[in-house]
């Protein structure tokens, strides 16, 4: 093993851990919120499921930048010989699904606490407010496909 | 809102703004109250209230005098709600002292009257009533806080200048309004100033009726938003001056309304009515704010008023006041 596979192990650990986190507090905020919401109406937990959900996305895209990278790199069977730049080269690769991950799950998790808070007052409503979440969402995606496209060009 | 401040944005209330935002809906909304208005006997009135926050105590009134039982249960309900969600103490502090001035205003009573009113003390404050009881008995007053101290002194020498019980009323209320209006809570601060201000409209309008406008530096209340220099000159300048000043601020419309109410009615039912559709404006700025403890105060400030109708409602029903009359003094 060279110097450069070490870069490449803190590439992917930092997808899956900047994608996890993020995920962790959006979904905790909106998930605060429904749990409220849920104590005096439970019958909303339908409504407003896919409003908690949506901020854990991320964490599975930095999972799968995670994944690319390990399986890229040989570290799930034999680990190839990359040099500094080499490594330096899958650590880069992982920033976009990374921090693009912990940044949008966060806010994503503020819309969609406020959109579990409209959902509580106009339950019929509840679509609307996860498009709002949706939005959010196309900017992790963007930045899994970049890390995807990167990817495609590691040694 | 006529004079906004940044509200907390506080995300440790996520709990809390689900719980709120749900028991928001279920509020007594217009059509609710229309048919407690319209209700023909106060039974009647009491059986629209089925599916309501009010409905499990319901079962237990054998007759609809009882009423003000089922009013203080769901009060008890309120702040114990609040007391469970509020994240910063000190903001549940502030909600619980204008109870505390009541029980003080009512133990400084008792205690120069040499009576036993204990039972006009509301348990809604922060200092529980028999430890209230316990101190004004003891003379242990530096038990209090020191905001509380003051307005017993206060009240006490105001009491005894010309023996009035009223000089004792405002001198507390005084002290109320200093306190209440600068409080390290914007929201409720802001709150408190509107209600100093309307508080001391009123005031005026009652004074013009009985042609004692002079004595409005006695009792105006300080720390409202309307500046007391030029407040106190509009007053003594006249009617028509005062309600020229009153037009440059937002509490314009109630005072119009109100006034011309009065004028033609010789009544203050609609000025009372404009003035806590006003407070309730204010509170409803909330309804757009993300996550935060004024969610909370709105909620308790939205339940305190909605309580008050009720009361008047079902005791309109029970003196069998015309719809008319109830209508005009709920505000919704």
């Amino acid at each position: 093993m060279g110097d450069g596979i070490l870069l490449a192990m803190a590439g992917a650990a930092l997808a899956a851990f900047f994608g996890g986190v993020g995920s962790a507090i959006g979904v905790g905020l909106a998930g605060r919120v429904a749990t409220g919401v849920l104590a005096e109406d439970p019958n909303k937990f339908g409504k407003l499921f896919l409003l908690v959900a949506l901020p854990g996305t991320q964490g599975f895209y930095g999972f799968l930048g995670a994944i690319l990278l390990i399986a890229k790199a040989g570290l799930l069977a034999n680990p190839k010989a990359l040099t500094l730049a080499e490594g330096f080269q899958y650590f880069i690769a992982s920033i976009p699904v990374g921090l693009a991950g912990i940044v949008s799950a966060i806010h994503q998790g503020k819309v969609c606490a406020a959109g579990v808070e409209m959902g509580a007052k106009q339950p019929e409503a509840t679509m609307k407010a996860v498009i709002y979440g949706a939005l959010v969402e196309t900017y992790a995606i963007l930045g899994l496909l970049t890390t995807i496209f990167l990817w495609l060009k590691l040694p | 809102m006529i004079y906004p401040e940044r509200l907390i944005e506080d995300e440790r209330y996520a709990y809390a703004m689900g719980v709120i935002r749900s028991l928001e809906q279920r509020l007594l909304d217009r059509s609710r109250w229309e048919r407690l208005i319209e209700a023909e006997t106060p039974d009647d009135a009491l059986r629209t209230l089925a599916d309501s926050d009010y409905s499990a105590y319901l079962p237990e009134l054998s007759s609809p005098h009882e009423y003000e039982r089922m009013l203080v249960r769901e009060r008890e309900r309120v702040h114990g709600l609040l007391e469970r969600l509020m994240v910063d103490p000190e903001y549940l502090v502030y909600l619980r002292t204008p109870f505390d001035y009541h029980n003080l205003r009512i133990m400084l009573k008792a205690k120069i009257k040499e009576m036993n009113l204990s039972h006009l003390l509301t348990p809604f404050g922060n200092i529980p009533p028999a430890e209230m009881e316990r101190i004004f008995q003891d003379e242990r007053y530096d038990k209090l806080p020191s905001h509380l101290q003051v307005a017993v002194e206060r009240g006490v020498v105001a009491y005894y200048e010309k023996y009035r019980m009223d000089m004792l009323d405002h001198a507390v209320d005084r002290c109320m309004f200093e306190y209440l209006t600068s409080l390290e809570f914007p929201f409720m601060r802001n709150y408190w100033r509107c209600v100093a201000d309307l508080v001391n409209i009123r005031t005026v309008l009652r004074l013009d009726v009985r042609d004692e406008r002079e004595k409005m530096r006695w009792v105006y209340m300080p720390g409202g938003f309307l500046p007391e220099k030029e407040f106190m000159a509009a007053c003594d300048a006249g009617m028509d001056s005062f309600l020229h000043f009153i037009s440059r601020f937002p509490y314009r419309e109630v005072v119009e309304d109100g006034y011309s109410y009065l004028k033609r009615e010789n009544s203050f039912l609609r000025f009372e009515r404009l003035m806590e559709e006003f407070l309730l404006r204010y509170l409803s700025i909330t309804r757009y704010h993300y996550m935060g403890p004024e969610v909370l105060v709105s909620y308790w400030g939205k339940k305190e008023q909605e309580i008050k109708n009720l009361r008047i409602v079902l005791s309109g029903k029970i003196n069998r006041v015309p719809q008319e009359v109830i209508r005009e003094r709920i505000a919704v």
